[in-house]
């Protein structure tokens, strides 16, 4: 169209391609190009063995799984050695050892910083007349969506530069892509065990661990991705005359790069468990725990003009600091612009996290009726501070219970089998380590490319004040089996009150930052859990109904934040940077569409489409909004469901046994999908199908698309963030049904085995929706849709 | 038996002892490192990005170098944002609480200075080297002090000096006393700053071709020294200073020889009402956004600041661009750039009007430069009675900007008074740094010894809410006066409401 509007080709030109696009359909192509099923088998061996004394297990398995995408796979290869040796009376060892090796294919590309460059978002950037093949089976070439071809032919001579085939098709650059990940993890584990008396015995147990992961992703010559790499880089003074110099070595690109997790954890455990006179029993268990773990990568340079068969490859033909690239940008500008990076050196990171903790657990239980328990922990780790004592902070809980059916009074009552009360009060906490009391610097990893010296910068400013968040938690509940156990369940109820949170705040810019953590967030979360539960008998054993429900309702809301000014983004992007106080953690704010607002003259009217603005007025959509957003925007309700609940029923029926799961969440929100506004600057405009709801909605009610805006670019900070967009989350899902037979225990003696199973399950099987637009809220649109399975298997016992 | 007791034994032990030495291991090698060298002190001096963009819209819109104008509204109305117009009619109704302000850039540069003058004690590293990067953290403190004096306090008069200056932050503890200090104390800080940066002893060294100007240096120090007593109208030490830094550092690059246009095509489809393709021509500085390496290139300059636009909209005023002589003044022939609006989107119907462009769309070096010390020289010899000395002064400067072509009496600035030869060194030095010192120039003229250097500014433009600028109704007018305690720009709301009404708002 833009070719017409140029002059370049005629109206009937226009209209000839636009009827031939408009017939066109990729959808299959894609499945059948790009897509495959997703399986997985898995092949598993076990063997054990032993005697009295020591025993031991050996199992190996292998996993091929293949994903949704074409030239994506992984394998797994584990093998896991078990063995326990009772050394005498009064001492066990024990010995574990793994080994795992996983070998990841993902041919179909990764996603790079800008969000793009892997399948899913490939595909989505698709419009339906973009097909991958033609009708005679060759490739087509797809350049147009990398570039604009018109002028692309028109003023550069592409046939001059290193590379003449500018063709670009997903197809070929999946074939022609080797991205394998490798990790090998290995671990030991070694424990004693040691009685000392009876109901005495102390325990240690210590652990090693090392994770190895090596990614080497490797473009050949073949992909766009090398071929655009090379041109583009090639130095060239805009004469269609002038033959280009090329910068980059023709060839593939190969990218490598290691990561290393070397851990251990050390654990000494006293365990303390007796009855005395029958009547007084005394748990006790006491220990201490040590772990350190260190991440360690190291990103190699990029190889370019890399050959996979002679595993050669090359220097840059001119050096970095002097050399441009085809639009006239310095070739340093390079990493910018492309998935690759000419810098010569390796990037090395290195991080410790160690941990420290004690820990004691004392219980006494009267008579089997009544018990109170006490715990107290610290836990400490190596966070930067000036005073070592800050590392620990103890925490500590208090509880109770009474077994009050086991009380004579209720003895008699026979419909009560079981009743049990408990309470609990306590204190845990958490330390923010990212933050300390000094302010910390972050140190460049490597020199500046412009000045080549070593920069640093602030990470922290500093948190003078801080302290461990705390939670206090107080928990009541009641156990219960009524009717000779037909009906069992349980009730909770709890308070968590949050205090000393760590929250971001704002300060006083003059302090050096607007924002800084402080441990100044309160927050509380309420809520109820009941469980219900019955084992039914109907005829004898032969056909029984067990059921389950669950109910959950949570509610939290923030007591004390404090933020002075709220900027719209901070709101639409939370939950983290949108606390607001006396608000639910998990708010979605939005913006309320206020229609078109004139903001020209009652003469000569220039209507805008607008939002609502501090103290109503409007705010045209094409400038950033001014104010504090929480004054403005509006909040739509929670994303987190406040109430869940899950139903289990199973029934066994003679040999069979059915069963079916259902869940369900209410009382939530979620941001629907709306039309996608395109990007003004994309080489590939497609639109999605909520365009008619925009074309033909009110303009009033719904951001219409504009036909001359100049600030079209600000509509993208605006329109995904709609208050109509907002719709009611609630869903039930039916998640799992299953059936199975199990041969008769006769037949199968028979047969020599120990038992035979026939299973079939079918998984995510359907799903009630609460809103008019039949959209998921747990697998929005454009993303994988929750899929449906289908399991058959069989179980075999020797 | 009695081995496993023994092992047991150990283990507990192990478990038991202070783990305070296990738990002193830093977490990170790299991201989060309390300054232990000195190293990394210079580390963080090193990094250019974190000193050398300064946002002041204050600076950008403010003065009458900026096109405020009905036409240019009519013509491309999407130039101006709702806060370039409240800045450039200086506002003090909306913008406290809605623009986004240039005011926490600095006191994150100043934050930067005190954790190094606090860790410098305690890190390891030569006491003299020390001495010199204690000096330029004095340095930086200063250059910020003074560059937020001249935009959020009124001018350093006699009768100002009780007036509010800025709270005096001395270390990088959020309990310090963040209380808005006089005017009269704050310049005394900066003075005492100064004196501590012009112990600097340091060389602008030149590395790979470039000058070292991310770090401060003596000439850099000398350069500002000279801006500062300019700025409190003390002509003497000024021209003092300013001819110190001419004697270390007086390269000018020569626009006859050393500027050119960018070979990078930069075409535009315009509709008028037929499709046409127009190419912008650029200066060659235009070219590279983000990469310092032509403004380390540029030669003149004596320390790394500039100007930054983030709207890319330094649309020069009428009254500027009627102040060049537009054949011969290579400044305007690369700088101005024209049809700049067709760039920033005016392409159907087509509106054409010049943009200033120096480093990209949004930079312009505003650091102590070899120009600038030319002209606070003329300037103050002026003042000081040489007045023809101070013409030729201002003349060295215009043999490498104004055309070899040009007749003698064009190229060369003459004068007929000491009056006539300040408005002519104050016209020059407008043009050769617009928008980077023309609020700061405004500030002092309008409060110094002579009175025929006073600008008054006005604007006619359209009325506008804390929404939109109201297009459609009449322009009104809006002047600043010469004494208007609108000189001091507002300090931002939030600001006041986050320290809990401890900072005081400017008066009007």
């Amino acid at each position: 169209m833009n070719e017409a509007r140029l002059g370049r080709i005629t109206d009937e030109e226009r209209d000839a391609t636009l009827t031939r696009l408009s017939g066109l359909d990729n959808k299959k192509q894609i499945e059948k190009y790009l897509l495959q099923s997703p399986i997985t088998k898995q092949y598993n061996v076990s063997v054990s063995g032993g005697s009295e004394t020591m025993k031991n297990n050996l199992s190996l398995l292998f996993e091929d799984n293949k994903t949704f995408f074409k030239g994506d796979s992984q394998n797994k290869y584990l093998i896991n050695y078990t063995s326990k040796i009772k050394v005498n009376d009064r001492l066990d060892f024990d010995f574990s050892g793994m080994m795992q090796f996983r070998d990841i294919q993902k041919n179909s590309g990764e996603q790079d910083i800008f969000g793009e460059g892997d399948m899913l978002s490939t595909i989505r950037s698709l419009a339906p007349w973009d097909m991958l093949v033609n009708a005679d089976g060759s490739r087509t070439d797809m350049s147009y969506l990398k570039y604009y071809t018109p002028n692309l032919n028109e003023f550069i001579p592409t046939q001059a530069f290193p590379y003449s085939d500018w063709s670009y098709n997903p197809i070929t650059e999946m074939e022609n892509r080797d991205f394998s990940t490798k990790s090998l993890n290995s671990r030991i584990q070694a424990g004693l065990n040691f009685r000392i008396v009876d109901g005495l015995s102390i325990s240690s147990k210590i652990q090693y661990e090392i994770f190895k992961t090596n990614t080497e992703n490797y473009y050949n010559e073949n992909t766009f991705d090398v071929r655009q790499f090379v041109n583009e880089t090639s130095a060239w003074n805009y004469d269609y005359n002038t033959v280009p110099t090329q910068n980059l070595p023709s060839g593939g690109v190969l990218q490598n790069s290691e990561a290393t997790i070397n851990s251990y954890n050390f654990r000494n455990q006293l365990n303390f468990n007796r009855t005395f006179a029958k009547k007084h029993t005394v748990n006790f268990i006491a220990g201490t725990e040590l772990s350190n773990r260190v991440v360690s990568s190291t990103e190699y340079p990029n190889s370019f003009g890399y050959n996979d068969e002679t595993l050669a490859s090359s220097e840059l033909l001119n050096p970095v600091q002097s050399s441009t690239m085809w639009n006239g940008y310095p070739l340093q500008y390079a990493n910018f612009f492309y998935p690759f990076n000419i810098t010569p050196t390796s990037t090395y990171q290195e991080s410790t996290n160690r941990f420290f903790s004690m820990f004691g657990n004392l219980g006494y239980t009267f008579n089997n009726k009544y018990t109170v328990t006490g715990s107290y922990r610290t836990d400490a780790s190596n966070l930067i501070t000036d005073d070592p004592s800050f590392r620990y902070n103890p925490f500590w809980s208090v509880g109770g219970s009474w077994k009050a059916h086991k009380e004579s009074f209720l003895n008699d009552v026979e419909w009560l089998n079981r009743l049990n009360l408990r309470a609990t009060y306590g204190f845990n906490g958490n330390v923010d380590r990212s933050t300390s009391f000094k302010p910390l610097i972050a140190l460049g990893s490597s020199l500046n490319t412009y000045t080549q010296e070593n920069t640093a910068t602030i990470s922290s400013f500093g948190n003078p004040t801080l302290r461990w968040e705390k939670t206090k938690t107080l928990n009541f509940g009641v156990d219960f089996s009524l009717f000779k156990s037909r009906l069992n369940g349980s009730i909770d109820v709890y308070n968590k009150e949050s205090f000393d949170l760590i929250v971001s705040q704002s300060i006083a810019s003059v302090n050096g930052t607007t924002n800084q953590k402080f441990n100044n967030g309160k927050m509380y979360n309420r809520g109820v859990e009941i469980t219900l539960g019955t084992v039914l008998p109907i005829n004898g054993n032969d056909i029984v109904w067990t059921g389950s429900v669950n109910y959950a309702y949570n509610n939290n809301k923030v007591t004390n934040f404090f933020n002075t000014n709220y900027q719209s983004y901070d709101l639409y992007s939370g939950p983290t940077t949108s606390y607001v106080e006396g608000y639910n953690a998990n708010t979605l704010w939005s913006y309320q569409y206020a229609g078109l607002t004139n903001v020209g003259s009652d003469a000569n009217p220039v209507l805008k489409p607008s939002v609502t603005g501090e103290g109503g007025d409007p705010i045209t959509v094409i400038g950033w909004p001014q104010g504090n957003a929480a004054e403005y925007m509006e909040s739509q309700g929670t994303l987190v469901a406040p109430t869940t609940v899950g139903m289990r029923n199973s029934f066994k029926i003679y040999d069979f046994d059915f069963s079916f799961i259902v869940t369900g969440k209410f009382g939530h929100v979620f941001r629907r999908q709306g039309f996608n506004y395109n990007p003004v600057i994309s080489g590939n405009t497609q639109v999605n199908e909520k365009y008619d709801e925009v074309a033909n909605g009110d303009p009033n009610q719904i951001l219409p698309i504009p036909t001359q805006e100049g600030r079209y670019y600000f509509y993208d900070r605006f329109h995904p963030y709609m208050d109509y967009l907002t719709e009611d989350a609630s869903h039930i899902r039916f998640q799992e049904i299953s059936l199975s037979y199990s041969l008769p225990s006769k037949v199968v003696s028979d047969l020599g085995i120990n038992a035979l199973r026939f299973y079939a399950q079918a998984n995510n099987v359907g799903t009630i929706l609460f809103n008019d637009f039949g959209e998921d809220p747990e697998y929005p649109k454009g993303g994988l849709s929750l899929q449906s399975s289908l399991t058959f298997g069989m179980n075999l016992n020797f | 038996m009695k081995t496993y007791k023994h092992i047991l034994l150990l283990a507990l032990l192990c478990s038991g002892v202070s783990c305070n030495d296990f738990l002193e291991e830093n977490p990170s090698k790299t991201t989060s490192v309390v300054p232990e060298t000195l190293e990394h002190l210079e580390q963080l001096l090193n990094d250019y990005n974190s000193f050398g963009s300064e946002g002041a819209s204050e600076l950008i819109y403010g003065t009458d170098d900026f096109a405020i104008q009905t036409d240019l509204y009519e013509g491309i109305s999407t130039v101006y944002s709702l806060e370039t117009v409240q800045h450039g009619t200086w506002d003090i109704d909306y913008l406290p609480t809605t623009g986004r302000p240039y005011w926490p850039e600095e006191w994150e540069k100043i934050f930067t200075a005190n954790l190094i003058i606090q860790n410098l004690s305690s890190v390891s590293g030569e006491d003299s080297q020390k001495q010199m990067v204690k000096a330029e953290a004095h340095f930086i403190r200063a250059y910020s002090y003074f560059q937020m004096a001249n935009i959020y306090c009124l001018p350093y008069t006699n009768g100002n000096k009780a007036e509010l200056g800025l709270p005096l932050k001395q270390t990088t503890s959020f309990e310090e006393n963040i209380e808005r200090a006089t005017l009269e104390d704050t310049y005394a800080y900066i003075e005492a700053d100064l004196q501590k940066a012009l112990e600097l002893n340091r060389d602008l060294e030149v590395v790979n071709g470039q000058n070292r100007t991310w770090r401060a240096s003596t000439v850099a120090v000398l350069g500002f020294a000279a801006r500062y007593y300019l700025s409190l109208n003390d002509y003497a030490m000024a021209q003092s200073y300013a001819e110190d830094a001419l004697d270390l550092h007086s390269y000018l690059r020569d626009y006859n020889t050393e500027m050119s246009f960018s070979t990078r095509p930069n075409p535009v489809t315009i509709f008028n009402p037929d499709a046409e393709t127009v190419n912008i021509e650029y200066p060659y500085t235009h070219d590279l956004q983000s990469i310092p390496t032509d403004k380390l290139e540029w030669g003149e300059s004596y320390y790394y600041r500039f100007l930054s636009n983030g709207a890319w909209n330094y649309f020069p005023s009428t009254e500027l661009l009627n102040s060049y002589n537009q054949d011969y003044d290579l400044r305007y022939k690369y700088h101005i750039v024209e049809d700049y609006t067709y760039d920033r989107g005016a392409v159907d119907p087509a509106y054409s009007y010049p943009g200033y462009i120096f480093f990209f769309k949004s930079d312009i070096l505003s650091g102590p430069s070899v120009p600038e010390m030319l002209l606070i020289k003329a300037e103050c010899q002026v003042r000081q009675g040489s007045w023809a000395d101070g013409i030729q002064t201002a003349n060295i400067l215009r043999g490498y900007r104004i055309d070899a072509s040009a007749p003698a009496n064009i190229r060369d600035l003459s004068a007929t008074s000491e009056a006539d030869a300040l408005t002519k060194v104050l016209e020059e030095r407008r043009r050769e740094m617009p928008f980077v010192h023309r609020w700061y120039d405004i500030r002092r003229y309008n409060n110094n010894e002579v009175t025929t250097d006073d600008v008054i500014m006005s604007r006619t433009f359209y009325p506008y809410t804390g929404g939109s600028i109201l297009g459609a109704e009449s322009p009104i007018n809006y002047t600043l006066d010469k004494n208007s305690r609108r000189f001091a720009r507002p300090i931002p709301e939030t600001d006041i409401i986050a320290s809990g009404g401890t900072l005081k708002q400017n008066e009007y």
